[in-house]
């Protein structure tokens, strides 16, 4: 039996890794050297302008203006979704009025985003759809976020790229590499600035924003990603992502006061990596059986 | 008087018959009998050839004066197949040809040119994932058939494009950028 092989030639991992981590550093870096008082701005906006500038060297040509379809509208998105991410950061607005922003991000981007389907939909199925994937992006956001906020280590922001970075193999193995690469740009930013501020600026320039300006980016990439929007990640495949972010929250309530901290962020990062898995491992059995059916052998390129 | 106005009614008929353009005739595409045939670079070391079959469309064909035509040709990226579906789903996907935000493929020519031997250079907007771009196919007009009382003729041509142009530009180093379209359609009298 084949096992599927992901196509990442060099190239991909330069654009999709490397470019954003480096853009992520400078910007962090940038924050450290910057006179302000408040520097949560700097983690969203780093994931932003990572995304930013992964976008055209993954894609290959430059994005679209004005955009006609999903990737290059998130293109001219990423960077107002960070730095409303940053803002709302910095002004530490209670939770309620976080999401309620989010929701709004979030709402927005996917209205944007969602635009090629209009045609082919009805106008009822198309807002259905619409609402009931901002509500589950904003829900994801309140749990990612009371999850990173109230956490004083940098396991739950670990969590939260675990969750992310998982959301962009499944899109991978449900069809579309480019849509993966795009989102891992944004986590390879995300973990470019957890080291940097863990080591740097501190925790709070990335644990502020994160939430938002992961789930208004990769999230939005994933919600167009399912059957009915633009490739082929199954519903049941997404929701067990989107459940994600409810248990790396749950994990705050698992209590291990004797156990060292290694085993208590352990328990905190495999709470919400178990629906994850599933939902790859789901996707990697169909990879698997499409191709080792007769006829196929198809790897990607 | 009477004799001289029916004289003037007939002349006048005759006259305007005379400079009456002749008509372009309306044809539509066969979709049964007609593809659209690609061929492209995989690695630099050899071919990949897949087919857009059934297309749909429009033919407006003056034999007269062929250059008053016009020619519309519309192909669904539903009907793409490399003969291997799993590499028909990534052609598809958003990393190529997006189908599900861009689901057809058409072209609607702006001119059509004379080229001697039945040719014609067709000129006009063919329109990808989104984007238009003006080429150029030159046509071959081939014979005329009867089938069942429906008449049919056939028109054969080659261009190529760069798909980087159409915005398919993922995978560079794997897939070529020049991409070799076999046109081939066959259309009925309507």
């Amino acid at each position: 039996m084949k096992l599927p092989e992901i196509p990442i030639t060099p190239a991909d991992l330069v654009a999709g890794v490397l470019c954003p981590a480096v853009v992520a550093t400078a910007v962090l870096g940038l924050a450290r050297l910057l006179p302000f008082r408040r520097r949560e701005w700097a983690g969203p906006v780093a994931m932003a302008l990572g995304f930013v500038a992964a976008y055209p060297l993954i894609n290959g040509i430059a994005p679209k203006f004005p955009p006609n379809n999903a990737g290059d509208w998130l293109f001219w998105l990423a960077l107002p979704i960070g730095i409303v991410a940053g803002a709302t950061a910095c002004f530490r607005l209670h939770s309620i009025f976080r999401s309620f922003i989010a929701a709004i991000v979030f709402g927005a981007t996917l209205y944007l985003m969602m635009q090629p389907a209009v045609a082919s939909r009805t106008p009822a199925e198309w807002w259905t759809l619409w609402a009931v994937l901002v509500a589950v992006l904003t829900a994801d956001f309140w749990f990612a976020d009371a999850a990173i906020q109230s956490d004083s280590t940098i396991t739950s922001l670990i969590g939260f790229a675990c969750i992310l970075a998982g959301a962009c193999v499944l899109i991978q193995m449900s069809g579309s590499l480019k849509y993966a690469l795009q989102g891992g740009a944004v986590v390879a930013a995300l973990v470019a600035a957890v080291v940097v501020a863990t080591i740097g600026p501190g925790r709070s320039a990335v644990s502020g924003g994160a939430a938002m300006a992961g789930i208004g980016i990769v999230g939005c990439l994933l919600a167009v990603s399912i059957e009915p929007l633009f490739v082929n990640v199954t519903t049941t495949n997404a929701l067990l992502i989107a459940a994600a972010p409810i248990l790396l929250w749950a994990g705050r309530f698992i209590r291990l006061p004797k156990a060292p901290l290694w085993l208590r962020a352990g328990v905190r990062l495999l709470l919400p990596a178990i629906p994850v898995l599933i939902a790859l491992a789901i996707a990697g059995a169909k990879a698997m059986a499409d191709l080792n059916d007769s006829g196929s052998g198809y790897e990607g390129y | 008087m009477r004799n001289i106005s029916i004289a003037t009614i007939v002349f006048a008929a005759i006259a305007l018959a005379v400079a009456q353009p002749a008509r372009a005739d309306s044809w539509s595409v066969d979709p049964v009998h007609s593809s659209l045939v690609f061929k492209i670079s995989h690695l630099g070391s050899s071919f990949t050839w897949g087919f857009l079959h059934s297309p749909e469309g429009k033919v407006d064909w003056d034999s007269a004066d062929p250059t008053k035509g016009s020619i519309e040709v519309t192909a669904k990226l539903a009907n793409l197949s490399t003969f291997n579906a799993k590499r028909d789903q990534h052609l598809r996907s958003p990393d190529f040809f997006d189908a599900k935000q861009f689901p057809t493929l058409t072209f609607k020519s702006s001119s059509i040119k004379a080229a001697g031997d039945d040719k014609f250079d067709v000129t006009g907007d063919l329109t990808i994932r989104g984007t238009t771009k003006p080429v150029t196919v030159t046509l071959k007009k081939l014979g005329t058939a009867t089938m069942q009382g429906t008449t049919k003729t056939g028109f054969d041509g080659t261009f190529t494009i760069n798909r980087l142009d159409y915005g398919l530009a993922f995978m560079p180093q794997d897939i070529g950028a020049d991409v070799e379209i076999h046109v081939a359609l066959e259309v009925d009298k309507k």
